[in-house]
């Protein structure tokens, strides 16, 4: 399938495999598109009724996370779906960087170098977290 | 009125690509647990933040950004009990449940944390705040 590999390892190698997007039924794809536009016009809705503060909340609000794990766990099983909340753990708290990057340069920055500043910074937390988990687990004796 | 119901349609639509977009990126990519870090990324966020900058300002960008630090806080947290809720109830059943978490931990959060003043920073623009 032309996999491009990261990494060296048996099964746990880290590979950017395009041809997967054909795998996923449109259904799939119309879920988590619904998911997102869901929880977009609910942070939007709260903005507009309690104010952009309690909008914000929403903005972290892990619906898309539920819609995922629900469609690997169907397709792939639970295992899978454990790891993918694993790896939402490490993205949840680069999503934390990324809130405190843009709480500190909007206003002072232009916004658009706040928001890139800021996904850079969910980028840097969330994958570096990444790398060292592995770096920890290859370095286990294997039981 | 109508203003914000624009407002609310373009944020749907805007953040359901942007998750479309990043959930296609998680596709791609294996082991699982990789793909999994792209379940927690700023999709919404982002869509949303541009947004806003584009009909309220920045003012409600730096508020909004200050109550995402509870929320994503609360995410890190629903995460962490959501993997024995899962193994214990299933997929669906463990992952709702365990929702109880990020909305306790944004309640708190939003009740205890002071409420800061953005909108008197020095600096920031409204009511747009958008430079491209």
């Amino acid at each position: 399938m032309g996999a491009v590999t990261a990494s060296g390892g048996d099964d746990d190698r880290v590979r950017l495999r395009p041809g997967e997007l054909r795998r996923p039924p449109k259904r799939d794809w119309a879920i988590r598109f619904a998911f997102g536009a869901g929880v977009s016009a609910l942070a939007a809705a709260v903005s507009i009724v309690a104010g952009p503060r309690a909008g914000g909340l929403f903005l972290a609000f892990p619906a898309i996370l539920l819609a995922s794990v629900t469609l690997v766990a169907k397709e792939e099983g639970v295992r899978e779906a454990d790891d993918e909340i694993r790896g939402a753990t490490l993205g949840a708290l680069g999503l934390v960087a990324f809130a405190v990057v843009v709480g500190l340069t909007a206003g002072v920055w232009p916004l658009w170098a706040s928001l890139t500043a800021a996904a850079l910074a969910w980028g840097a937390v969330s994958l570096g977290l990444y790398a060292a988990a592995r770096l920890v687990r290859a370095g286990r004796p294997r039981s | 009125m109508g203003s914000r119901i624009v407002e609310v349609v373009l944020k749907a639509l805007v953040g359901g690509a942007f998750v479309l977009a990043f959930a296609a990126l998680a596709e791609t990519l294996s082991p699982k647990r990789l793909a999994g870090v792209f379940s927690a990324a700023p999709s919404v966020a982002l869509a949303s933040l541009i947004v806003t900058a584009g009909f309220t300002g920045v003012g409600d960008v730096l508020a909004s950004a200050h109550g995402m630090w509870i929320g994503a806080a609360g995410f890190a947290l629903y995460c962490v009990a959501a993997v024995p809720l899962v193994r214990r109830w299933g997929a669906w059943r463990g992952a709702l449940a365990a929702l109880t978490v990020w909305g306790a931990v944004a309640a708190a959060g939003y009740g205890l944390a002071p409420s800061e003043a953005h909108s008197h920073r020095p600096g920031v623009r409204t009511p747009s705040g958008w430079e491209p």
